[in-house]
């Protein structure tokens, strides 16, 4: 074995070793970065572990068929050795006989004596080398992340005391609490007014009542008369009432939703004309104008089965609460 | 019969030799000595560059002599025709049987020099193709070898361009190195004024150019030195996939015969330097001379004041051992 194949032979095994150990580093970084975040997030420690172990295993394993070829290793050689291409011409001739190749390993060997490779293959892993430390030191130390009540065991235990205490409760009438409480304070047989029932159409109105049926539609001309009156202009006058007036009405409430030209007019019809009536051009009964009261609340929730089971008991509280108020504020 | 190739060494003292007998007569211009000095260790032609007066008849005139090589000059005019070069038939009548005998031009010598070869016209610069490519010329559809070493060293005059006929592509190519012969500093001018002139005649016992030029094959080169030459020449080609920043300046890149001038000439450095192998530096010096010549350059870039020795540069910056 000549000097140059010596010294090749002590490189290798220097290039190996360094490569290995930056490479296992690496290995464990990556490992220890996946294991770390599987203990974040629950997972069994052991298993986040192994797969530092697997790795700082696996990584120069599947990495251990890549290595440089001969000459490029002595290339980078030469240029660590500022030996130009002394070291990469000899080990490339090596086989060759002739008397200028020969000479040429024998100056290449007489260049080498005083060099070692592991000064001209440094080792170059650290901050990999601190990087797995600490990836694996997180994976070690790193606290599980607790359960939330969903999924942790007390929660469960709660979630059911929550559902045995759960206020059964019944779908609300279309009017909600407020049609209870309307339903209650009519007397028996009475039909209910129309009115608070949105879903109710309007009852077909006389002659002059057209617009009545047709709130939406003549609210937003102004209740332009063709008597005498113009009703927004002839509020203080009382005059309104004289002619055959389209005067605009209210419909069903449950339209008489925040829309300017709306609350407008419902705060004229019910604060200066509470007493107003619309005559027909044929001097038909007055027909009362009397303002729609405000909607109640309509509480058409969905049944308790649509709401997620952790807030169902929240939900048949705040129902149960909601029965005795509602109730009070009925005259 | 081959001859013996020297040992490194052998070949670097034979070159520090013929540097420093040249240099006894033409004063200054080390580094185109030496370049020079490889083209002729190649057996390369040299195309050499320079404004009047600096010596270049003179330095061709001292390489002659110290090699002890047969030499002879051209002239080149506009009205030099081919058959001045190469040499022509003359008819010969002996006793009533008339008949061409060739009669040998100033070509047939070992070292030619071209004198202010860009005044001839492309007509006759093509005649010397043959001869500087393949060591041989045809006339009258008869093929003469020319005397072996042939050496062509031309001359031209950079700024007088008026009346002249620059050498085509093709041509140019053929030269091994393009030498540029620059102004000598104050010390050397001092001395070329002082000095004594020494007869071209008496340069010594002639050195033998023949045993270097065996030597020059017999330099290794690795194969990374072999990749970085082709990486060089790649970065050069304009439409090139590996071209690099400096090729967008170049409309026609380094040919492969400049490749293998290149790595030819990194030999002989290597040599001159002691070396068994071609090393990257060895490269990397001969760089210049080897490839300045064979760069086309873009209008625009020649109009920015670009030039090819900044390009061949800027190659050798962007393409790292």
């Amino acid at each position: 074995m000549t000097e140059v194949e010596r010294f090749m032979g002590r490189a290798r095994r220097r290039w190996t070793s360094t490569t290995t150990l930056r490479r296992a580093s690496q290995g464990g970084v990556a490992g220890g970065l996946t294991g770390a975040a599987m203990v974040l997030a629950g997972g069994p420690r052991p298993l986040a572990l192994g797969l530092v172990a697997a790795g700082l295993v696996l990584v120069p394993a599947a990495l251990a068929s890549r290595r440089p070829a001969e000459i490029a290793l002595a290339a980078r050689l030469d240029r660590a050795a500022g030996l130009g291409s002394t070291l990469t011409a000899a080990v490339e001739f090596r086989d060759r006989a002739d008397p200028w190749c020969v000479a040429q390993r024998i100056h290449a060997a007489r260049l080498l004596a005083g060099l070692d490779p592991a000064a001209l293959l440094p080792w170059r892993g650290t901050g990999w080398l601190v990087a797995a430390v600490a990836a694996l030191l997180a994976v070690t130390l790193l606290p599980p992340r607790s359960p939330s009540p969903q999924e942790g065991g007390g929660g469960r235990a709660e979630q059911q005391a929550l559902r045995a205490a759960e206020v059964p409760s019944a779908p609300l009438p279309p009017g909600g609490a407020g049609g209870k409480a309307q339903g209650a304070s009519s007397a028996p047989g009475t039909p209910p007014n129309p009115v608070a029932d949105p879903t109710t159409p309007t009852p077909a109105l006389p002659r002059g009542g057209r617009e009545l049926a047709t709130t939406t539609q003549a609210l937003p001309r102004g209740g332009r008369g063709s008597g005498s009156g113009d009703v927004a202009g002839t509020t203080s006058t009382g005059d309104i009432g004289t002619g055959a007036a389209t005067t605009p009405l209210l419909g069903a409430p449950d339209r008489a939703l925040p829309r300017p030209g709306r609350a407008a007019i419902l705060t004229l019809a019910g604060a200066a004309l509470p007493g107003a009536v619309a005559a027909p051009p044929g001097g038909a009964p007055t027909i009362p104008l009397t303002m729609a009261p405000a909607p109640r609340p309509t509480l058409s929730l969905a049944p308790p089965e649509a709401v997620p089971l952790h807030l169902r008991a929240t939900v048949a509280r705040y129902f149960a609460l909601l029965h005795p108020a509602t109730e009070a504020d009925e005259p | 019969m081959t001859p013996s190739p020297l040992t490194p060494d052998q070949a670097a003292a034979l070159i520090a030799q013929l540097q420093e007998r040249i240099g006894r007569r033409v004063v200054g211009h080390h580094r185109p000595l030496f370049e020079l000095t490889l083209a002729l260790a190649c057996g390369g032609h040299c195309l050499i560059e320079g404004v009047p007066g600096l010596g270049k008849t003179l330095l061709v005139r001292t390489v002659a002599a110290t090699l002890g090589l047969a030499f002879a000059r051209i002239q080149c005019t506009p009205d030099l025709m081919p058959g001045d070069i190469t040499g022509t038939g003359l008819l010969i009548d002996e006793r009533g049987h008339e008949r061409f005998q060739f009669q040998p031009g100033p070509i047939f010598a070992n070292l030619v020099l071209a004198d202010e070869i860009n005044r001839a016209t492309p007509r006759t610069q093509s005649a010397l193709l043959e001869a500087m490519q393949e060591g041989q010329v045809t006339v009258m559809g008869e093929t003469h070898r020319l005397p072996s070493p042939f050496l062509l060293l031309a001359t031209q005059n950079p700024i007088e361009m008026e009346g002249t006929y620059p050498l085509p592509e093709a041509q140019l190519d053929r030269f091994f190195f393009k030498i540029h012969l620059n102004d000598p500093a104050h010390t050397e001018l001092k001395q070329v004024m002082t000095a004594t002139m020494i007869p071209a005649t008496d340069q010594g016992v002639p050195l033998d150019l023949v045993p270097l030029q065996a030597t020059v094959d017999a330099v290794l080169v690795p194969d990374p030195v072999a990749d970085y030459a082709v990486r060089l020449i790649l970065a050069s080609r304009p439409d090139g996939a590996g071209r690099g920043a400096a090729a967008l300046a170049l409309r026609l890149g380094i040919s492969p015969r400049g490749g293998q001038c290149l790595v030819r000439a990194a030999r002989a450095a290597a040599l001159a330097r002691g070396r068994h192998q071609v090393d990257f530096a060895d490269l990397r010096e001969v760089a210049l001379p080897a490839l300045r010549h064979r760069l086309l350059l873009h209008l625009e870039a020649e109009m920015e004041g670009l030039t090819p020795d900044q390009v061949v540069a800027n190659l050798l910056e962007e393409v790292p051992p």
